[in-house]
């Protein structure tokens, strides 16, 4: 398992296969017990690959719909993993509020939640640079665009040679000197 | 946080005999009267000083209760120390503390153990109280080879000096991981690039 926050906790796919066949094995008894479900789903969710972390938050939901279940609070954790993992963000904090309202002050809750608020900043971050990028991309074309039509042939050349002949030329030069 | 951690310690134990005190006293230097089951394992990471060098000890404080018995062995791989905690108070703790410690014995060679008594406070308030006996506990820990200590998060009695001991075990057994650590006090001297004469 490596270090650091609880969202980047990636469990080994022999872990996980471990507790996988414990699971299936169970599976082919008769109904799985709620322990081996949760292990296998815990599992599931620190996966790498999106479609084991989905199957962890089907498992969880259902061990958490049952009404004789106890370890709630657990399932919830989970599941707020899980869906963070997905980048299902707005989900994950509705389950941490509900922990939450029971346990003001539970630093591993408030922990993940600090993780994921960051994450979604650095997200919104990284989609705001690339719509800025873009858009200096969309003003440079425009304004080319506005320029070529303004100037008259003369220096619509002088324009041509800067953008497009001269930067040919030195890589032509280039070709000479790596010869 | 991020960043290197050059020691792995994992805190095992039963449920409710104070795993999450202990670390919320070493990392906060804080107690908390509110009882709240840990969820899975929690991380934290705290540098200390030890032989001339800077030591960031990773904590692995994993939840006690049955429901995560089974995941006990991933958090506590390749942990160079273990601090399996039991409540001085209550005897049942002991035997499940015995339960990590022949586990660990078996499974992780390299893993330094250290057996923790908790709940020092509640002793010295009322003698009554106790019911695990120290020296008992110390002559099963000559027989497994395990350091005992008896420690208060609430009172932080003990706290301090457990983990000091921790860190100046693992510089003595790991002299070539501490020789590539940072040192406490950087030597400017050395650390400014000379000037090469032409």
């Amino acid at each position: 398992m490596e270090l650091g926050d609880p969202l980047s906790e990636i469990c080994s796919p022999e872990d996980l296969k471990v507790f996988e066949r414990r699971y299936n094995e169970e599976v082919c008894k008769g109904p799985v017990s709620s322990k081996t479900q949760f292990e296998y789903s815990c599992f599931l969710v620190r996966s790498k690959y999106p479609a084991d972390i989905e199957r962890g938050i089907m498992l969880l939901e259902e061990l958490y719909k049952n009404p004789d279940e106890t370890g709630k609070r657990d399932y919830i954790y989970y599941l707020a993993i899980g869906n963070a993992r997905l980048k299902e963000y707005q989900i994950a904090l509705k389950y941490l509020k509900g922990l939450l309202q029971v346990e003001p002050s539970n630093r591993q809750v408030l922990e993940l939640e600090t993780c994921i608020k960051k994450r979604m900043d650095n997200e919104a971050l990284k989609g705001a640079a690339i719509a800025g990028g873009a858009l200096i991309g969309l003003g440079a074309i425009i304004g080319l665009g506005v320029a070529l039509g303004k100037v008259k042939n003369g220096s619509c050349c002088c324009l041509l040679v800067c953008c497009v002949i001269l930067p040919q030329q030195q890589e032509k030069n280039n070709k000479y000197v790596s010869e | 946080m991020t960043g290197k951690v050059d020691m792995k310690v994992v805190m095992l134990g039963q449920m409710a005999c104070g795993k999450t005190s202990l670390v919320e006293r070493f990392m906060h230097n804080h107690f908390s009267i509110n009882y709240q089951t840990t969820i899975g394992a929690a991380f934290g990471a705290r540098i200390m000083d030890v032989a001339g060098k800077k030591v960031c000890i990773g904590l692995w404080d994993t939840a006690g209760s049955e429901r995560y018995e089974a995941m006990g062995r991933i958090y506590y791989r390749d942990a160079m120390a273990a601090v399996v905690c039991y409540d001085i108070t209550q005897p049942d703790t002991l035997a499940r503390a015995k339960f990590w410690v022949t586990e660990l014995n078996k499974n992780e060679e390299n893993c330094k153990l250290y057996l923790c008594g908790t709940k020092l406070d509640l002793v010295e308030k009322d003698k009554e109280a106790r019911r695990v006996d120290f020296h008992d506990v110390t002559e099963y820990g000559k027989e497994v080879g395990a350091k005992v200590i008896e420690t208060s998060s609430k009172t932080g009695e003990n706290v301090e000096e457990l983990f000091a001991q921790i860190v100046q075990d693992f510089a003595e057994s790991n002299a070539a991981i501490m020789a590539s650590l940072k040192d406490s006090f950087p030597l400017t001297e050395d650390d400014k690039p000379r000037r090469k004469c032409c």
